[in-house]
């Protein structure tokens, strides 16, 4: 039984002609996070304020934990709704303390107060309860917000952007620290960001919103290798799309490269008008290799060098392709050498 | 560039002068309260100093918990609600600013004594004095509520908190600091204010000080009640310090896209706008109407003559006269102020805005003691006047000279030194053209408060220099209605064209 379930959820925004959300499906199971990513006005930001209960949807239904939240006739606000959130630039309560923030709204019981003490715990903030957020830091603060959204065992935590508020280095460091936490704290949970590395590394599925709707949702690697539409395959990584049709058998793409062998774990309906993208890393210097290029440009990133080649199509006309390749390598503009597309690194994506 | 201006002595003159002056008005005020010891201590102490301190005090605390009240009802309906007619009540709610309160309570004397209501009390008294003060509050609350991070709201109600809990818990904390300076503001105005408390024949501190002067010529009274005064101020100043507390740099409001919400008034919309337009009826359309029909009637009664104009004459020629020295003075001290930070120039504005928050009866008796004592030669001359003004108001032109100056790249200046222009060519070519509108919205601040201004007006003016702002008040004390009105209404016209740099600034 799914933890959080959105069926059908629409919503426009007052004076806007076209929905911001258009008829989203999007369930989790219990203790699993997922991450909705999109470029900014995606809808992902409204997203989680339709289910934190900040926005009301104005068809479809919410359900949280086997309770329906939002739907006919059905309208619980956000304060009876059991959730937790951990907002992009934290909003702590500037006049009250750290131990106080996290026992927000909560009757001081002894046994919340245990609670509240365990959840400070848990987050590596304890000695400092007495302090005030202006006097923490910004991972101090990033944990406050953090704990205070755990500390009532919410049936979902909605972080919203948690980490664009923080430099470059604790970025990457509180990353990894607040999945840890909600994972040890099993919690459900869904991050919004529009940082594509960011939910590459910290989701167990991520979802891609565009113009409203969701494009695809699946584990990381899976988005990355088997981009359902142009818009994930372009949006996540750097890649090329070559436009093809599928041969008799379906097992292999005709592109106006050539012929390019399908992926083993997506087997290509039978189509004439197919797209296929072709990750750069997947194009590789190989003297025996059966595509014949001429080096454009190159370009230094570090361990590795992004070249654009300029190959021949079956019928003459020209292909630019980038690919990835080691920089001890030292192909460069005027260079011509053979290379190898590596099947792993292709995938079709129906148009 | 910097260095070779700073170190022009000349530079630091003219805030020195000031500076010196400003300080010397407390001195003197101190020194002169001492003088006769402390049996005369005793003896006040014995006569009504506490029943003064007691009076001074509950209608300090009556007012200014009456404009605080208002002040945030009226900003949450405004800012936060689906209140009918929003945008006007956002500035509409600020118009009571340009009425001075003495002529409010001028407004409101006229209309009580028509009516015979009883208005000699404690209650209407404070009633009135936060009809014109509450502005204040309203103002600062607004702006802290329109600059809120809205997020700690929804956060809060993430926390489980019902909107009435949200409000209580989490809105009104995050306004503290707003609210804490609106009602300090009030309570200071309250606690110098003469000319209102006079009319009124509430006695306060002011106005106890001011007819010892007048009245009995008894000055080390008028300095000990003073002295008790300033503590008064001091205490307030400290509270308020205190009531901050060291974490009042709130977070504000992230680049943040999302209008915030407006609560739906319901069933409660009509009695909500019954009340706003009350308080605006009460504060706005009653004495602006007062006065415009006993205008009409002084005029047709041919009461403005051409002594009217010797009267109008004379608070221009004052007001102009401290406006014009003022936006001078601005120049060098907002320079200093910004470019050249230090101990210095920190030292030399405390002591120039120590006199902002001082009652002008205060800085009155300061200047007639100070002139008979070091400059008879300029006692009872138009430059006492001039001088008082610049004493009170000239922190409100160096507020708005020095804010237009850290606009200015300190680069600018230097790109201009680089392509071979002295120091005056830059100050010409460069600096007064970026910073002039700064310093004349400063210097016309100035004016308009110097027009208004009664109590050192009244102390210091040479025989027979009346101002309009004095007239008003004789002829209100005198009970000529119908002549003080179209002079009232007459300053209140001039006041307005400030009112919207006013609310820019908030």
């Amino acid at each position: 039984m799914p933890q959080i379930i959105l069926n059908n959820v629409e919503k426009t925004f007052p004076g806007n002609s076209s929905p911001v959300i258009k008829r989203l499906n999007l369930s989790l199971e219990k203790g699993e996070i997922v991450t909705l990513l999109g470029p900014s006005g995606c809808g992902k930001t409204t997203t989680l304020r339709l289910i934190a209960g900040f926005e009301k949807p104005d068809s479809g239904e919410i359900i949280l934990g086997e309770k329906r939240v939002a739907g006919k006739n059905r309208w619980i606000p956000p304060e009876k709704r059991g959730i937790g959130m951990v907002f992009q630039d934290f909003a702590l309560f500037p006049h009250l303390n750290l131990w106080n923030n996290v026992g927000f709204g909560m009757k001081k019981t002894p046994e919340n107060r245990g609670k509240i003490n365990e959840t400070i715990k848990l987050v590596g903030l304890e000695g400092l309860e007495k302090r005030f957020p202006c006097h923490l830091s910004g991972g101090q603060k990033q944990r406050v917000a953090l704990a205070r959204a755990l500390v009532r065992k919410p049936v979902v935590l909605l972080l919203d952007e948690p980490f664009s508020n923080l430099d470059t280095r604790l970025r990457k460091e509180m990353q990894k620290e607040v999945t840890g936490i909600i994972k040890k704290a099993g919690q459900t949970a869904i991050f919004v960001t529009h940082d594509q590395e960011e939910a590459l590394s910290i989701s167990d599925r991520i979802g891609i919103l565009h113009q409203g709707q969701l494009e695809q949702i699946a584990p990381p690697l899976e988005i990355y290798r088997n981009p359902k539409t142009l818009f994930v395959a372009e949006f996540i990584g750097e890649t090329n799309i070559l436009s093809g049709n599928s041969d008799m058998d379906g097992l292999n793409v005709c592109t106006a490269l050539g012929e390019l062998p399908c992926p083993v774990q997506n087997p290509c309906t039978r189509s004439s008008n197919l797209l296929v993208s072709v990750r750069p890393e997947g194009l590789k210097p190989d003297p025996r290799g059966r595509f014949h290029g001429l080096i454009l440009e190159r370009t230094y990133k570090g361990p590795w060098a992004k070249l654009l080649i300029e190959f021949r199509g079956a019928r003459g006309q020209k292909l630019h392709l980038t690919a990835y390749i080691d920089a001890s390598n030292p192909l460069g503009p005027g260079d011509r050498a053979c290379f190898h597309i590596k099947p792993g690194s292709i995938s079709v994506i129906a148009s | 560039m910097i260095k070779t201006i700073v170190n022009r002595s000349f530079l630091w003159t003219m805030p020195a002068i000031l500076a010196l002056l400003a300080s010397l008005v407390i001195i003197v005020i101190a020194f002169e309260a001492m003088g006769d010891g402390w049996s005369r201590w005793v003896q006040l102490f014995n006569q009504r100093l506490f029943e003064l301190f007691s009076r001074t005090l509950s209608l300090m605390a009556l007012s200014t918990v009456i404009a605080t009240f208002w002040g945030i009802s009226l900003a949450w309906a405004v800012e936060k609600t689906t209140l009918w007619g929003n945008r006007f009540w956002r500035w509409g709610l600020a118009l009571p600013l340009v009425i001075p309160p003495y002529i409010g309570a001028l407004a409101f004397l006229i209309l009580f004594r028509e009516t015979n209501l009883p208005i000699y009390n404690l209650p209407v008294t404070a009633l009135i004095m936060a009809a014109f003060t509450f502005p204040y509050v309203f103002l600062i609350v607004s702006a802290a509520l329109r600059r809120m991070n809205t997020n700690l709201e929804e956060a809060a109600q993430a926390c489980g908190k019902s909107p009435s809990g949200v409000f209580f818990q989490v809105t009104i904390p995050a306004l503290r600091p707003a609210i804490i300076a609106g009602a300090t503001l009030v309570a200071l105005y309250i606690l110098g204010d003469f000319g209102a408390v006079s009319i009124l024949r509430y006695d306060t501190f002011a106005s106890a000080i001011f007819f010892r002067i007048r009245g009995s010529l008894d000055f080390s009274g008028a300095t000990i009640i003073s002295t008790v005064l300033l503590l008064t101020t001091f205490g307030l100043l400290g509270i308020q310090r205190f009531a901050l507390g060291k974490c009042h740099r709130y977070q504000q409001k992230t680049e943040d896209l999302k209008e915030p919400k407006k609560i739906p008034l319901g069933k409660w919309h009509f009695p909500i706008l019954f009340y706003v337009v009350l308080v605006f009826i009460f504060s706005t359309l009653l004495p602006a109407g007062v006065l415009i029909y006993w205008s009409w009637l002084g005029i047709s009664a041919g009461t403005i003559d051409t002594s009217f104009f010797q009267y109008l004459f004379n608070s221009l020629t004052l007001a102009g006269g401290a406006a014009f020295i003022s936006l001078i003075f601005s120049l060098p001290f907002s320079y200093l102020q910004v470019r050249h930070p230090g101990l210095l120039t920190s030292v030399l504005s405390g002591a120039v805005f120590a006199n902002y928050s001082l009652p002008g009866v205060i800085v009155g008796l300061a200047l007639i003691l100070i002139g008979l004592n070091f400059f008879p030669f300029l006692y009872n001359t138009p430059l006492m006047v001039i001088i008082a003004y610049l004493l009170r108001f000239f922190p409100q032109n160096l507020q708005a000279a020095r804010s237009s100056f850290l606009q200015l790249s300190p680069n600018l200046e230097e790109a201009s030194q680089s392509m071979g222009f002295g120091p005056l060519k830059t100050l010409f070519s460069v600096i007064l053209p970026n910073i002039g509108p700064g310093l004349l919205a400063g210097a016309s601040l100035v004016f308009v408060s110097s027009l208004k201004e009664l109590p050192a007006s009244l102390l210091l003016r040479p025989a027979g220099m009346d101002t309009l702002a004095i007239r008003i008040w004789m002829e209100a004390s005198e009970g000529f209605y119908s002549t003080a009105a179209p002079f009232a209404l007459l300053l209140i016209l001039i006041s307005i064209f400030p009112l919207r740099y006013l609310l820019n600034r908030f």
